[in-house]
């Protein structure tokens, strides 16, 4: 175990890691409530645009791919409001524009290729020097900062957006709020799990901790937790075993969810007998399925 | 002006004496029209509703009755028309912290868990200053709001394990926890059972007694029957009827009467009144 510690490399690897695994979850977690539980992904796309416009300007590629995928959170929820298309679709546009227009500008970058992007694609952890992780602790305080400050308003909105509008909160306004702090939180995760797995880490620890708490504070510390487990164990995994270190976390996540599932289950069923024992009030019920509407009621 | 009908017991020395300026209207709607798409769902509706009064918008489905309620919140933009919200225009209204809005059911979302005691605090939004902890009396106004919905015991479970009846309150004591003066509830009775229907009147019943002014868009009037002296009834996007509530007659008058059938023909005894029941 110490023995890993030793190279500076994996030093700096294991603390960016962590901070990736302790902020994606909390932004997760409102996107997962808002039903946009793929925003990282598409905004992930996006940036691969911004990392080309680096290559191909000469910028550095972490400050092209911020600037380019915050534009593209704003962009998608305008199109989200204006343009009639529900969030999946917008969501979809946002995949394929920015796929088509990062392949684009890297073969136009001099010396570059769509190699070059593979790097952001997979992730590089290995290569991560201190600038980045000054450059990811830097956005990892913005991101907390934004959720403390934002964070009550941030959950009626993500709860209803017509009972937030009814408080006379800002409701696009805050909308940009998430849609750009997901942003952040793609380019800050995207040197470590790359950009097909960052949405992976937003997403997948809240999927798991919603599988046993019962408030929304709980989950996201719990998501928190999981996702930092996951990034130094999965880190860990590949330094020992030789596997892509992305995949290493994200497989180590959905293995947690797994186990959550069926811990959850455990759970509420002895919640419910519980219940039953006191008397009275009706058990709870049993769902593992996130998106059903238990307890709603047609009319 | 329909003030002169309801004769509200509340405001009544101030309309005796009309050159005294009462407090400005909970809400005034001045010839309001919303569109979607073109298609007209409102049309020149004016109403007031003075400070204080109790007041069922009642109307069958798809006759703008939940777009009205909308509207005066601001939640869906006005095509034309003008409403005003304790004497200011919308946009200009500030004083949220005295608008309590429920909703007609809670909404799943993603599904991320949340208790009841989380979504009745989240009611204090608009109350509440940014990175400030809840103060002892935020905790207590919660906890009275859990009281009178009497889901006190249920306060640390998630909403998603309630039935829907119980969510309902949830929702209500959420409006509850923010102390407002002016309450806006669209269908509060749908889908509870008969026992808490009773408790959620007399939660309303209370909040009018004390001075409370509130908005209440109904299927039909129910337990909430004796409360109402006022009913706006919308028919095709404008009001049909402003005035005391239509009574049912006959069989439909009985307690009890679950009202699912449309009504044979216009009740005589009230020839503007449009069905307000719906099939």
């Amino acid at each position: 175990m110490i023995e890993m510690l030793q190279p500076d490399f994996m030093r700096r690897a294991l603390v960016a890691a962590a901070l990736v695994g302790l902020v994606a979850p909390v932004i997760g977690t409102f996107l997962v409530q808002r039903r946009l539980a793929l925003l990282g992904d598409g905004i992930g796309h996006v940036a691969l645009t911004g990392v080309a416009l680096g290559f191909l300007t000469n910028t550095a590629p972490v400050f092209t791919a911020l600037i380019v995928s915050a534009a593209g959170a704003v962009l998608i929820e305008l199109v989200r409001v204006r343009a009639r298309t529900s969030g999946d679709v917008a969501l979809a546009l946002l995949f394929y524009g920015g796929i088509a227009g990062g392949v684009l500008l890297i073969g136009l970058a001099p010396g570059a290729s769509t190699a070059t992007l593979t790097a952001y694609l997979f992730g590089s952890v290995s290569t991560v020097d201190v600038q980045d992780v000054y450059v990811v602790a830097g956005l990892a305080v913005l991101v907390l900062g934004v959720i403390g400050y934002f964070g009550r308003e941030l959950f009626v909105v993500c709860q209803d957006e017509d009972v937030a509008r009814a408080h006379g909160l800002p409701v696009r306004f805050l909308s940009l709020v998430i849609a750009v702090t997901a942003a952040l939180t793609v380019v800050l995760a995207m040197r470590v799990v790359g950009v097909l797995l960052v949405s992976a880490l937003m997403v997948v620890p809240v999927a798991a901790a919603q599988q046993l708490a019962r408030s929304f504070r709980v989950t996201i510390g719990l998501a928190m937790a999981i996702g930092v487990v996951a990034a130094l164990g999965g880190l860990s995994t590949a330094y020992y075993v030789d596997v892509a270190p992305g995949s290493a976390i994200v497989l180590l996540a959905l293995a947690v969810f797994g186990a959550a599932v069926a811990a959850g289950y455990a759970v509420r069923a002895l919640r419910a007998r519980r219940r039953g024992e006191r008397g009275g009030g009706r058990g709870a019920t049993v769902g593992t399925m996130p998106q059903s509407e238990r307890g709603s009621v047609s009319i | 002006m329909s003030v002169e009908l309801t004769g509200a017991a509340t405001h009544g020395a101030v309309r005796g004496a009309p050159h005294v300026p009462g407090p400005p209207p909970a809400f005034r709607v001045a010839d309001a029209a919303v569109s979607y798409d073109r298609t007209p769902v409102l049309r020149g509706v004016t109403f007031d509703v003075p400070a204080g009064e109790t007041v069922a918008i009642l109307g069958p489905n798809g006759s703008g009755k939940s777009t009205l309620m909308r509207a005066m919140l601001g939640i869906t933009p006005l095509t034309a028309g003008r409403v005003e919200l304790h004497g200011a225009p919308l946009r200009r209204f500030r004083s949220w912290e005295r608008v309590g809005y429920v909703p007609q059911r809670l909404s799943a979302g993603g599904g991320v868990p949340a208790t009841v005691r989380e979504i009745v605090a989240s009611g204090q939004v608009a109350r509440r200053r940014r990175l400030r902890r809840a103060t002892a009396a935020d905790r207590a106004a919660v906890t009275d709001a859990l009281d009178a919905v009497d889901l006190a015991d249920r306060a640390h479970d998630s909403v998603h394990e309630l039935s829907g009846g119980q969510q309902q309150r949830v929702l209500i004591a959420r409006a509850l926890a923010g102390r407002p003066d002016t309450f806006v509830m669209d269908e509060p009775m749908a889908g509870v059972d008969s026992a808490s229907q009773q408790a959620l009147a007399d939660t309303i019943a209370r909040l009018s007694a004390r001075g409370a002014t509130v908005v209440l868009v109904l299927h039909e009037l129910g337990p909430l029957e004796p409360l109402i002296r006022r009913s706006v009834v919308l028919a095709d996007g404008r009001i049909a009827h402003d005035g005391p509530a239509p009574q049912p007659s006959g069989a439909c008058a009985a307690p009890g009467h679950d009202h699912q059938h449309p009504h044979p023909g216009p009740d005589p005894r009230l020839p503007v009144a449009p069905h307000i029941d719906v099939p």
